[in-house]
């Protein structure tokens, strides 16, 4: 059988039987997209390596109680390796401020190597709507929302840390967020018509 | 608590975890009372799940599948103290704790779950969060614990004094949501009335407001048809 035509839900279905080559196709298929959210968080390819192989062997461990119903599969992919590496974060001493947080403005170049067309160009597509979503925010919406998103700061934080009034993070984070889903809404529509 | 006064204002950030500790535990008091603002949380977090997607992509190297694919291979089982007590072992794995030992997770996961999570995670303030659940007049006597994991997007339920029953039925765990009901898997009882089903979500549990427990047919039905034996609220 070739696992790469098949979808996300039947393969972790496969992986909760043990089936290692179920969980390879879908490393092929989201490894690049754990370790990029990894990287863009924590900025360190040994601390990345470990957040994105134990995010795939808590799916390899975790895959029979996995609900498609409740959500996708990247959606809790991206989630723990969030989560994690900003734990990951807190727990440094040394916080290298100096490392750009941001998100992509080109669109994704180039896909994995992978076969399954469909399933990569759901993703692509979808990868492609964000950025586009995200690139137009104004920048100072933009860096109060990463500093949230992937430093896991609160609204003092983001304050102390832009050295701006503390109503005004508030409102830029809150501004962000209402025109990012506007903008996704808006697309949806536009491709479900 | 009225639901006249929104917390619209906040919920985008709400979502995002990064509202400073007073506000974040107003909105969730507001949240647990309000469907409103939970449907409106709902589609900020979806913005937020989004946001992942459009981190600069980096390859990871080559050399990670194959880490991976060694540790993945089977092997005896070694797993953290944590991980078995939570359930997230493998199957075949599963077997082995499924009997008589179980009793004893349950025992444990109950008792010590809260106190171990204190001790080793307080300091990142991502403790677990443990549900208490009831049994109700079919099972008086049934009790039961849902923790949610730090991550918030898995849990493990836990239950004890549930009676055995045959093999054409099981229990069905629901997870609820302004009244819907969504599966979070079917599992059995030990003859001592002992159960656990590790349940792993794609959204965070907090956008649930309540557990509950049916008899069904044995690999559970798309909503409940079953009395009702248990439940908690989130
Ligand atoms: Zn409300």
């Amino acid at each position: 059988m070739d696992y790469n035509k098949l979808d996300d839900d039947t393969l972790i279905r496969l992986v909760a039987r043990s089936q290692s080559e179920a969980l390879s196709v879908l490393y092929d298929r989201y490894s690049r997209l754990v370790y990029s959210v990894a990287m863009t968080i924590i900025d360190d390819p040994s601390v990345a390596d470990e957040i994105t192989q134990d995010a795939f062997v808590r799916l390899w461990e975790n895959a029979a109680a996995f609900r498609p119903e409740l959500g996708k599969l990247t959606t809790w992919l991206t989630g723990i390796t969030r989560n994690r590496a900003i734990d990951v974060f807190r727990r440094r001493k040394i916080r290298p401020e100096g490392h750009a947080i941001s998100w992509e403005d080109a669109l994704p170049e180039e896909m994995s190597d992978g076969s399954n067309v469909e399933q990569e160009v759901e993703l692509a597509h979808r990868q492609a709507k964000v950025r586009r979503a995200v690139a137009q925010l104004p920048d100072e919406q933009r860096s109060a929302l990463a500093l949230a998103y992937f430093r896991g700061y609160a609204h003092q934080q983001i304050a102390d840390t832009l050295g701006e009034p503390l109503g005004t993070v508030k409102t830029r984070i809150r501004l962000a967020m209402q025109k990012l889903r506007e903008i996704l809404k808006s697309e949806n529509e536009i491709i479900a018509g | 608590m009225t639901t006249d006064n929104h917390e619209l204002d906040l919920l985008p950030a709400y979502a995002l975890g990064s509202l400073d500790e007073a506000d974040a535990q107003r909105v969730a008091g507001h949240l647990a009372a309000c469907p409103h603002c939970r449907a409106e949380l709902l589609a900020f977090q979806q913005v937020s799940d989004e946001l992942a997607l459009a981190v600069p992509q980096v390859a990871p190297p080559p050399v990670l599948k194959k880490k991976l694919m060694d540790r993945v291979r089977p092997r005896p089982a070694q797993f953290s103290w944590v991980q078995r007590v939570l359930g997230w072992q493998r199957p075949r794995a599963r077997q082995v704790w499924a009997s008589a030992s179980l009793a004893l997770i349950a025992i444990l996961a109950v008792s010590n779950l809260l106190l171990w999570f204190r001790f080793n995670e307080l300091k990142n303030q991502t403790l677990p969060q443990v549900v208490a659940l009831q049994g109700t007049h079919l099972t008086p006597g049934a009790t039961g614990v849902f923790v949610i994991g730090a991550d918030g997007y898995s849990g493990t339920l836990v239950v004890n004094g549930l009676s055995p029953l045959d093999e054409t039925h099981q229990y069905q765990l629901w997870l609820i949501q302004d009244g819907r009901r969504t599966s979070g898997g079917v599992f059995s009882v030990s003859e001592k009335g002992y159960g656990t089903i590790p349940v792993v979500s794609g959204q965070p549990f907090d956008v649930y407001q309540a557990v509950g427990i049916t008899i069904e047919p044995a690999g559970g039905s798309p909503g409940p048809t079953g009395d009702k034996v248990m439940g908690g609220d989130l």
